[in-house]
């Protein structure tokens, strides 16, 4: 039996493999000068240039041959050579600090996940039923804040709540189901 | 019959051509060096590669001839904290730790840069600030991590990363990060790209809202708020998506004493055109970065990888920005991999990927162990010719209260409960496959949207299982040798 041999086209490409075209400054910048060059001359006249800017160029800056135009070499100097923050004298956004968490969240997240529980139970009693009234936000916070489904508080909001949910034929979550037929603590 | 040349005369030719045309094919060397660039809000619609046709991206779009380009890969968060979170642990943000509680990446999950510091790899990294700043702890594993300014650009970051390289042990592989926002906000870049895309004749509010600091995030449901802090903090509540909250803007743009502007259909035109001109500076200052690679001789030596972090919204959905909703544009990414000296050059693979699947990937390109745990599936032998067995479904999930799950045919978001709560499965179990706790995305078919939810809570009961990750995923050997290197508190 005969080995298949690659061929002519199989070795082109297999030596294509290590030998792309290389990677340079001017062919990165390139297509951002062809992109405003109107006139296909390959440099940059002031009203050309100027139209990728959002501010005001001092042409003669960046026309460092003095060609009344903008070539190539130019122009990489440009990207280069100017800041994105602050080129337009507008000061970025703030850097972000850690403690910006504690803004979004500002309660424990044993706290936060009841909380969010009761609003979304409450949500969708609404939505079934825009006119029902359900417990207030701040029976929310004061029950969440117990930190616990099964303080008496929660268990009072959760026999509340399926009761709702009972009466618009919606499905209770277990777990609210569960505190809420747990038998109320003896005081 | 034609003579068949023997294959001594074949490799003889082989050499005599690679020598005449002044190349040779990369030569196995080890496990190879990796460039991981991550350019942040970069949307994927707006590359070339991907199907746009503006010629936003030539730079990026001449890299995709040369790389293997996976074409449905997605973030599994939808803002940089939680995304490179992921992106380093090949976790699901909440699985690594408190991290909605801190704030921060915490220290009891191994990060690609630690595993690769074990395999001998050098690592670095050369981060443009904002949640990528050190305090928020997703530099932990890297031996160089130098921040190039508050919410800085490839423009800052590219030469200091260059500078690492410089200063690099050459016998040792590496692993090297470079980040960027040159796509994130505020989009509005010097020339000659930064208006470089808009109507030239265009005059109108859409030039305000570009210029201004924070302009575009006071864009709330097509009313353009005035900067006044008050109303500002006012907004942050108005951008978590609700109908309540939808309520409040029309009623507070309706107030003629707040001065709150509607935009114009040519307005909204003018800002996603300067996003274009962001993306054309982000794709020039790519091409600078490869072009420093090129000029290093690097490229048939490396494996280099680009990838944004999550999307960006131009106000499909009535905001500006990605971290208050998982829709497609907030979580749609690129992702190509370009082996040494270009091989596999415009393969394109289809099948849905996450973001999760970088570490893996690395890791085994590295010939590096990956720990127990990880979330991801390794697309090395994918990139190297192999199949993709793409995953069912691939999921989502945001600090405010959401989580989506994504199939090939569609997308399905859970709002209300959050990723950290115990009781999301139970929630999403018990609540009605429609709004407003739920919304699909398109024309996703009834069963489609029920066995989306199934594949939710199937996903949150896992992560709820594996809870958050403790060191317990590393080897006895890998963790005392990370203990001895400092990354871990003591228990």
């Amino acid at each position: 039996m005969s080995r298949r041999l690659p061929t002519w086209a199989g070795l082109a490409m297999l030596l294509s493999v290590g030998c792309q075209e290389r990677w340079t400054p001017e062919e990165a910048v390139l297509p951002g000068l062809m992109a405003l060059d109107m006139n296909g001359d390959n440099q940059l006249d002031v009203f050309e240039l100027q139209r990728g800017s959002p501010v005001q160029l001092d042409f003669e800056q960046l026309d460092l041959d003095h060609s009344q135009a903008v070539e190539l070499d130019e122009l990489l100097a440009m990207v280069r050579g100017t800041d994105p923050k602050g080129f337009d004298g507008i000061e970025g956004a703030v850097e972000p600090h850690i403690s910006d968490g504690a803004a979004i969240f500002p309660d424990p997240k044993r706290v936060r996940t009841i909380r969010v529980v009761f609003q979304f139970m409450a949500d969708q009693i609404h939505t079934a039923a825009p006119g029902i009234q359900t417990p207030s936000e701040e029976d929310i916070h004061a029950a969440a804040r117990t930190g616990s489904l099964d303080s008496p508080e929660c268990r009072a909001l959760a026999r509340e709540f399926v009761k709702h949910y009972a009466a618009l034929g919606l499905q209770p979550p277990p777990s609210i189901y569960a505190r809420a037929s747990a038998a109320a603590p003896t005081p | 019959m034609m003579p068949t040349s023997s294959p001594l005369r074949t490799t003889g030719l082989l050499i005599w051509l690679s020598l005449l045309l002044g190349c040779q094919a990369p030569q196995p060397k080890g496990p190879p060096s990796i460039v991981l660039v991550c350019m942040d809000t970069l949307r994927r619609d707006r590359l070339g590669a991907y199907g746009n046709p503006d010629g936003l991206t030539p730079n990026l779009d001449r890299f995709a001839t040369q790389a293997v380009l996976f074409e449905d890969p997605w973030a599994v968060a939808n803002e940089t904290l939680l995304s490179h979170a992921a992106l380093f642990t090949s976790r699901y943000a909440t699985e690594t730790g408190p991290i909605f509680d801190d704030y921060a990446l915490s220290a009891g999950v191994p990060t690609l840069a630690e595993v690769m510091g074990l395999h001998g790899y050098q690592t670095g990294a050369a981060v443009a600030g904002g949640h990528l700043n050190a305090a928020f702890g997703l530099g932990r594993g890297f031996d160089w991590f130098e921040q190039g300014g508050s919410w800085a650009s490839l423009f800052h970051t590219v030469p200091l990363a260059m500078g690492w390289l410089d200063e690099r042990d050459p016998l040792k592989p590496f692993l090297l990060f470079v980040h960027g926002y040159d796509t994130h906000t505020r989009y509005l870049k010097p020339g000659p790209y930064g208006t470089s895309r808009t109507d030239r004749d265009y005059l109108g509010l859409g030039m305000d809202v570009t210029r201004q600091k924070m302009g575009t995030v006071r864009v709330v449901d097509g009313a353009f708020f005035p900067a006044n802090m008050d109303q500002i903090h006012d907004l942050g509540a108005l951008r978590v998506r609700g109908e309540d909250q939808r309520a409040r803007t029309r009623a507070l743009a309706a107030n003629p004493s707040l001065g709150v502007v509607q935009l114009e259909q040519q307005d909204f035109a003018h800002i996603a055109q300067v996003y274009d001109g962001a993306v054309a500076y982000a794709d020039a200052w790519f091409g600078l970065l490869m072009a420093e690679l090129d000029e290093r001789e690097l490229l048939d030596d490396v494996v280099v990888v680009v990838l944004s972090d999550h999307g960006e919204e131009l106000g499909e959905h009535g905001l500006y920005g990605h971290r208050y909703s998982l829709s497609d544009e907030s979580l749609a990414v690129p992702l190509m991999v370009r082996l040494p000296g270009g091989a596999q050059g415009g393969r394109r693979v289809s099948g849905l990927v996450d973001l999760t699947d970088v570490m893996p990937t690395l890791l085994e390109a590295a010939e590096a162990t990956p720990p127990a745990g990880i979330r991801g599936h390794s697309l090395w032998p994918v990139v190297q010719g192999g199949e993709l067995e793409p995953r069912e479904a691939v999921f989502a999930q945001t600090m405010f209260r959401a989580v989506s799950a994504r199939s090939r045919e569609g997308r399905l978001t859970f709002s209300g409960i959050g990723a950290d709560s115990p009781w999301l499965s139970e929630m999403m179990g018990t609540s009605r496959v429609e709004a407003p706790a739920f919304e699909a995305s398109g024309e996703l078919p009834r069963p489609a949207q029920f066995d989306l939810v199934s594949k939710l809570i199937l996903w949150n009961r896992d992560l709820r299982q594996s809870g958050p990750s403790e060191p317990r995923s590393l080897t006895p050997e890998q963790r005392q040798l990370m203990q001895e290197q400092g990354y871990w508190r003591p228990e």
